[in-house]
């Protein structure tokens, strides 16, 4: 237990949280808020990005450069 | 003075615009994360998306190559948002099945209803807390990146951080320990992130 409280919460650095230990009850509290939104938060934006990209992203790289060799050269 | 090909080199066959353009298609999930944030809806992110890659490409030139090219696509893409696309309203709730599946597979240690509230509550945030809490916690940039993306004071982006945490957690219903131990947070939480203090 005393092992566990020294360590940092895993995540919690992400949000500013920090190490754990010597912390007060409300900065306990904080951190639990904030390890708990900001893991959710990760998530939620890992969910969005993972989504499959269009292909019209792709096509319109390949448009403009086509354009570009073609006027450049 | 004859043309300096460095000063064209995120265009053209150079190495420089190779790691351009490389630098663009990387970034692209990122990016389109961040336009459904700000959006509300995929298909408008999509068109913002498009429309962002297309201003990077034509302003090519004004990008240094060896600087924060996230933060500079960022930049464009919050831009071209403000100013062409937030009159359009903002749609909170997309109604796009793929994301309900996929926020399974993100989030193991949520449960789909955990993550449903934290999306509507997201959404209930004003548009500038919501982005600095997204900039700074979900799109890996420092305060410091995340307040020239938005064009203010660090200072500013931390205040904004903080009160997006705190009515998220109110809206959430987490600001307690009653909450947290009884409440929607699952016990495996409060034991990891209190050691037991709680108990």
């Amino acid at each position: 237990m005393p092992r566990d409280l020294a360590k940092p919460t895993k995540g919690a650095k992400d949000v500013g949280g920090g190490e754990t230990r010597k912390l007060s009850p409300s900065a306990h509290l904080d951190t639990a808020i904030n390890d708990t939104i900001g893991r959710r938060l990760q998530a939620h934006y890992r969910a969005l990005a993972d989504e499959p990209l269009p292909s019209r992203f792709m096509v319109l790289l390949a448009e403009l450069e086509a354009k570009e060799q073609k006027n450049g050269s | 003075m004859a043309l300096d090909p460095v000063s064209k080199g995120n265009k053209g066959n150079g190495a420089a615009s190779v790691a351009f353009r490389e630098g663009l298609i990387g970034e692209m999930p990122n990016l389109r994360a961040f336009a459904i944030s700000l959006c509300g809806n995929i298909h408008q992110a999509d068109d913002l998306v498009q429309e962002a890659l297309l201003k990077a490409w034509t302003n090519a030139e004004s990008f240094t190559p060896g600087t924060n090219l996230r933060a500079w696509l960022f930049t464009i893409l919050r831009n071209t948002y403000y100013s062409l696309y937030r009159r359009r309203g903002r749609e909170v709730q997309d109604s796009d099945g793929i994301y309900a599946s996929r926020i399974a597979t993100a989030a193991p240690q949520e449960s789909a209803l955990e993550m449903q509230e934290f999306r509507v509550a997201l959404g209930k945030l004003s548009e500038e807390h919501r982005e600095a809490l997204i900039l700074v916690g979900a799109s890996g940039f420092s305060y410091e990146e995340a307040a020239e993306v938005c064009g203010v004071a660090v200072g500013t982006v931390k205040s904004r951080v903080n009160r997006a945490r705190a009515k998220l957690s109110e809206l959430l219903g987490i600001t307690g320990p009653a909450d947290i131990g009884s409440g929607g947070v699952s016990d495996s939480v409060v034991k990891r992130a209190s050691g037991g203090a709680f108990s």
